[in-house]
Order: C-alpha cells, then sequence, then structure tokens
C-alpha cells in the first residue's frame, strides 16, 4: 500500500489530504485530491465573510430582505441554525456583531499590524445594532431557498464553515477506504494509514503550541479543537479573542482555553468543542460525557486538563 | 479455717475487684476528662452525592513538577514528531 497526497492553501490554512492507496487507484486518487481542493476552494468563496464578494457576504449585506441562496449556502446556513436551536443559542452564527465589536472585523493575519484600540466605528455600530437580533431571528424558506437576517444582523459561519467542508471532502473520498484530510487541525481520518496503524494525531498544548499534550489514535473519526490561545489580539489595553459567549457578547472567559473533540463529524466535533469551551470545565465536560459516540478533553487556564469518560479509548497506545 | 469463712472468700473477692474498677474509673475520668453524655443521638450527617470533583478530574503533565504543561518531560516536542496530524484549534 501506499500514499498519494495534496496540500493546498484554503480558507486562510494549510490544507492536507491524504488517500491511502495500492498501484491500481493511484491515478483515482490524484483526480480525487483535485477535487477536494477545488470543494474548498467553492466553499470559501460562498462562505468567507472576508472575501467582500463571497455568497455570504452579499447574504449580510442584504440584511431585512430574503435572500436566494445557492444550495451549498441555504444547507450551511440551515445546519448552523440547527446547531444553535440544539445548544441552546450556545453556538450561534450570528455573533458577527460582537466579533467585530471586539475588533475581529477582518482576516487575522491583518489585525496585529492595526494600532492598539483604534478599530473603526463601523464596529461599535454594528454591535449597537446587531445584538438586538439573534439566531432565532433569522428565517428558512426551503420551498424558495432564502434566507432571510434580520436588519442589524449578520451571519459568521466561521465555526462550522471549516469542518463542513471537511466533512463534503470526506464524502469526496469515500470511494477509498482509507484516507484523511487536515484543514488547518479540524481532522477527519477513514480506515487506517499505509503501514496498517491506526491515524495518529497529536493534541497542542495550547500553553505552548511546540508541544503536543498527548497523541491521539482514531480510525473513522473526526477530531476538532477549539482554542483562546490562537486569534487573540488586544484592544483598548484587553485582551480579546475569537470565541465570543453569545451569553454576554464578550470574549469567553469560562476556564476552559482549548477543546478537543472526538465525534463522527468535523462540523459536530467543532461545535462541540465550541460549546464545551463556552460552557466551563464541568458543564463542558457533562455536555460531552452526554453524547454518544463522542469523546473530549478539556486544556484549562491553569494548565491542567480534563477528559471525558471514555476518552482513554482514543489516546494512541491503549 | 471453718466452712464458714471459706464460703465467704469469694464475696471478698467480688468486692475488692468491684471497688478497684471504680477506683480505677475515677482516675480515667481525671485523666480524660468527662464522659460526654448524649440525650439524643448524634444527628446523622446528610451525604449528598457530589459531582465529581475537580480534583478527582484533573490531570497534568506527568513531566512536570510544576504541573505546567510542557514545562518539560514527557510530553515535549517529540510527541508531535510521533503524531501524523496535529489538532490545534482555529
Amino acid at each position: 500500500m501506499g500514499e498519494v497526497s495534496r496540500g493546498f492553501r484554503a480558507m486562510n490554512t494549510n490544507v492536507v489530504a491524504v488517500v491511502v492507496t495500492d498501484d491500481g487507484d493511484r491515478a483515482d486518487a490524484k483526480i480525487a485530491l483535485a477535487e477536494v481542493e477545488a470543494l474548498f476552494a467553492e466553499i470559501e468563496a460562498a462562505l468567507s465573510r472576508f472575501r467582500p464578494d463571497s455568497e455570504l457576504s452579499r447574504l449580510n449585506r442584504s440584511a431585512g430582505q430574503p435572500f436566494p441562496a445557492s444550495t451549498l449556502l441555504y444547507a450551511v446556513v440551515d445546519e448552523a441554525l440547527a446547531t444553535a436551536r440544539a445548544t441552546g443559542g450556545l453556538f450561534d452564527p450570528t455573533v458577527l456583531g460582537a466579533l467585530v465589536a471586539a475588533g475581529y472585523d477582518r482576516s487575522f493575519e491583518l489585525l496585529p499590524s492595526r494600532p492598539l484600540g483604534s478599530f473603526p466605528a463601523s464596529g461599535d455600530t454594528v454591535r449597537r445594532t446587531a445584538r438586538r437580533s439573534d439566531w432565532r431571528d433569522v428565517c428558512l424558506a426551503p420551498e424558495t431557498r432564502t434566507i432571510t437576517v434580520p436588519p442589524g444582523c449578520g451571519l459568521d459561519l466561521g465555526g462550522i464553515g471549516k469542518g463542513w467542508a471537511v466533512d463534503r471532502a470526506a464524502e469526496t473520498l469515500r470511494r477509498f477506504r482509507s484516507f484523511a484530510i487536515d484543514a488547518g487541525g479540524d481532522i477527519y481520518a477513514s480506515g487506517h494509514q499505509a503501514d496498517g496503524t491506526l491515524w495518529t494525531i497529536g493534541v497542542e498544548n495550547p500553553h505552548d503550541p511546540t508541544f503536543s499534550l498527548l497523541v491521539l489514535a482514531v480510525r473513522d473519526r473526526a477530531v476538532a479543537t477549539s482554542t483562546t490561545a490562537r486569534r487573540r489580539w488586544q484592544k483598548n489595553g484587553r485582551t480579546q479573542h475569537h470565541l465570543i459567549d453569545p451569553r454576554t457578547g464578550e470574549p469567553s472567559q469560562s476556564g476552559v482555553v482549548a477543546a478537543t473533540v472526538v465525534a463522527d463529524s468535523v462540523a459536530r466535533a467543532e461545535t462541540l468543542a465550541k460549546v464545551a469551551l463556552l460552557l466551563g470545565p464541568l458543564a463542558g465536560l457533562s455536555i460531552l460525557n452526554a453524547q454518544p459516540g463522542v469523546e473530549g478533553l478539556l486544556v484549562l487556564v491553569d494548565r491542567r486538563w480534563i477528559e471525558s469518560a471514555g476518552f482513554h479509548e482514543v489516546r494512541n497506545g491503549t | 479455717m471453718s466452712s464458714r469463712q471459706r464460703s465467704k472468700a469469694p464475696w471478698r473477692w467480688v468486692v475488692i475487684v468491684v471497688s478497684g474498677l471504680a477506683t480505677a474509673g475515677i482516675f480515667g475520668a481525671i485523666l480524660n476528662g468527662p464522659t460526654p453524655t448524649h440525650a439524643s443521638p448524634p444527628p446523622t450527617p446528610v451525604v449528598v452525592q457530589p459531582a465529581p470533583s475537580m480534583s478527582q478530574l484533573l490531570n497534568q503533565d506527568q513531566g512536570s513538577s510544576s504541573g505546567d504543561l510542557g514545562s518539560e518531560g514527557d510530553s515535549g516536542p517529540s510527541q508531535a514528531s510521533q503524531s501524523r496530524f496535529v489538532t490545534r484549534g482555529s
């Protein structure tokens, strides 16, 4: 058995897709990996809030009136709202206003160049108006496939879009028994590696990214992590990060620095990781333990961590 | 010794033993303090099933004496290199 892999840049991160092949299907694997790259490009073009010409940006600009959406955008918004319902709003795709108000108003790589405390008034404008509405006010009309975002409200699908893309890519590669896709740490791994061993995934230490906390060994599983340790910036002398708690409209201060979740899909792992992080150590662990087929690990601000009841099953070497 | 004197002997021993125990009890009370008395049985403590405590759930880096992750020991860069991918959050 051998491998065919393809790496590319998408959604502001590095993506690597690997297919385990035998000699007979290498050409087919290369075609499939090219399809995966095209899929990521298509999804990014539709869902990026940093591209003024993306379909999501056009939807946000048309707030207050029905927006005829593509099948792709409609499906992701539908899933995001379903997740918001399932989590009682802890996952809220309408926190865009709070994100912008906190200073995350452009692609993160551009933020450090901004003078501290000089974020534009537009962010404050969005904050004053956007919090009047939330995910419950977003209307989907399946018969016309239109989305209506309430006035002053904006959608940010960054919390689910990348995971959704990895899941769609996994569907594309499903005809191969063994493959893996890694989109900046959001990972789906199917089957086994070329040498027959399970796929191994290190869990980065949020307190020191040069270290891995531990290593997972998985098959047919998705792994995703949410953390407050990345995408941090300063505003008005306060450290901000991108994980907004919808209950406060402010960056989360739950005591959890990072949440890693193992689930059946990346979108599910990604959203559960975010929810567990927002809930804090004990409540976060409880919600992970209550989900069938889900395991997780929460790293706390004091540099220790807690694990879900069956987490040992996905730890390497157990 | 008459048969009457012999029949009284066990009672003398009983008196000696009882008075000895009483004396020892008095000294014991002096040494140990007064014996507490209870008008009613002490209340039975209500046992509340605790939620898992943080101390039961917490893990920490085995290689670090301070508990700081990654400061030293087993969880070092070598682990990162042992894994095919790394989940790091976004």
